[in-house]
């Protein structure tokens, strides 16, 4: 039964390698020449304001999210607030990890706040960390392949290098991450769809401050 | 940082008697039609959320908080429901069963009507100035606790209504609600307090 459950896996993985096109070994500075790209809300902005709905199996969950930047000191805060302006959570993104400043009950033990954390440092990471990035040639499209945490994370991008789509494939951390209506370089939507879990979350871009503090 | 220390404001000796000026003041009052601006502040962020809209309350607890900037959000409290339109997604939520929407039904009804200062959730201390009464409330039930360190209203001297309330969850988090062109006895259809 075992071996039989490693042939299986052993196959998934191979699957998904090839099922993503050839994929080109290549340094990656000269591949992708001087477009850097990188996630899509990683910089160029001080403040994103986004309307949020989040749905985890039966209950939604509305509220507006903040994305704050900091270039200087590369910190990303992430809150959570309900439209009356509580604060549901605050998440500080420093070093490739999250803090969690404040948590309000209604997330603690939750798997949604795990997944949250999960699903935000997909969109503000930097791809580049630990330069395990290689470059995919498909057909129709170019993407990056980024290894992290035993899963393989697919950032897809047009010839306008707008990140479209994110993929992230592994043993229960399926996710599509779907980006449209790109504004200076900003997506203004940006949905989360959960292929393991009833997770579903919804941003539409209301505001932006570009003053890059 | 509280205001308590600012505008002149010095500590209302005789709490009970402010306390049933602003019933009685309430009691003449059937109907409230008013705007509101909604600053979120998160000073350590440097950062400001502010959002607007209009809302409508009928004695004894029918209201319609309306957002209309810069998203659609409405919340409609009447006849023991409490309804939420998300951008056109309709929720609804019987207040009489549910334990959490019954507290923030009771605290959106009273904020508005001034009656939070009634019973025993807060600790109450009251401040003035030449044109306005400062109410501070601190919660002594430790569920509220855990959301809200304190709320201050501010109440206009000329007719004893809200004109600003403060939702404070710590020294830099906070949600001030300011209500302007405030009208008083209009006649609002009872359409008003419905979702279609």
């Amino acid at each position: 039964m075992i071996r039989f459950l490693k042939i299986f896996l052993l196959l998934s993985s191979i699957l998904v390698l090839t099922s993503c096109g050839s994929v080109n070994n290549a340094d990656l500075n000269k591949s992708i020449g001087q477009n850097i790209i990188n996630a899509p809300l990683n910089s160029g902005y001080n403040t994103l304001l986004y309307k949020a709905k989040v749905k985890l199996y039966s209950k939604t969950y509305s509220g507006l999210f903040l994305f704050k930047h900091s270039p200087k000191t590369k910190i990303h805060n992430v809150v959570f607030l309900s439209e009356v302006g509580l604060t549901l959570f605050e998440l500080k993104y420093e070093n490739n990890s999250f803090e969690v400043v404040k948590m309000s009950a209604i997330f603690k033990n939750d798997k949604a706040a795990v997944a949250l954390m999960s699903d935000l440092e997909m969109v503000i990471c930097d791809i580049y960390e630990k330069e395990n990035v290689k470059l995919v040639d498909g057909e129709d499209s170019k993407s990056l392949k980024k290894t992290r945490k035993r899963s393989l994370n697919y950032y897809i991008y047009n010839s306008n290098n707008e990140i479209y789509k994110i993929k992230k494939n592994g043993l229960l951390k399926g996710l599509d991450i779907e980006l449209q209506q790109y504004e200076n370089q900003i997506p203004k939507s940006i949905i989360f769809n959960h292929k393991n879990i009833k997770l579903n979350i919804n941003l539409s871009l209301l505001k932006r401050d570009n003053n890059v503090r | 940082m509280s205001n308590t220390t600012q505008d002149g404001y010095t500590p209302v000796k005789d709490i009970k008697a402010l306390e049933i000026k602003i019933n009685q003041a309430s009691a003449k009052t059937e109907t409230i039609v008013s705007d509101f601006i909604q600053e979120k502040h998160l000073e350590y962020l440097d950062a400001v959320i502010e959002s607007s809209g209009k809302f409508w309350f009928k004695k004894d607890d029918q209201l319609r908080w309306e957002y209309t900037e810069p998203f659609k959000y409405i919340i409609v409290i009447n006849d023991g429901k409490f309804i939420i339109s998300d951008e056109g997604d309709v929720s609804e939520y019987d207040t009489k069963s549910n334990k959490a929407f019954k507290k923030i039904n009771d605290l959106i009804i009273n904020s508005v009507s001034g009656g939070l200062l009634e019973g025993d959730e807060f600790d109450v201390t009251a401040f003035e100035n030449s044109t306005t009464y400062l109410v501070k409330l601190i919660p002594k039930n430790s569920d509220m606790e855990k959301v809200l360190s304190n709320i201050e209203m501010t109440f206009d001297k000329t007719n004893l209504s809200v004109s600003q309330i403060v939702m404070r969850e710590s020294e830099q988090d906070f949600t001030i609600m300011k209500f302007t062109n405030k009208r008083f006895n209009d006649k609002i259809s009872e359409d008003i307090f419905t979702i279609k």
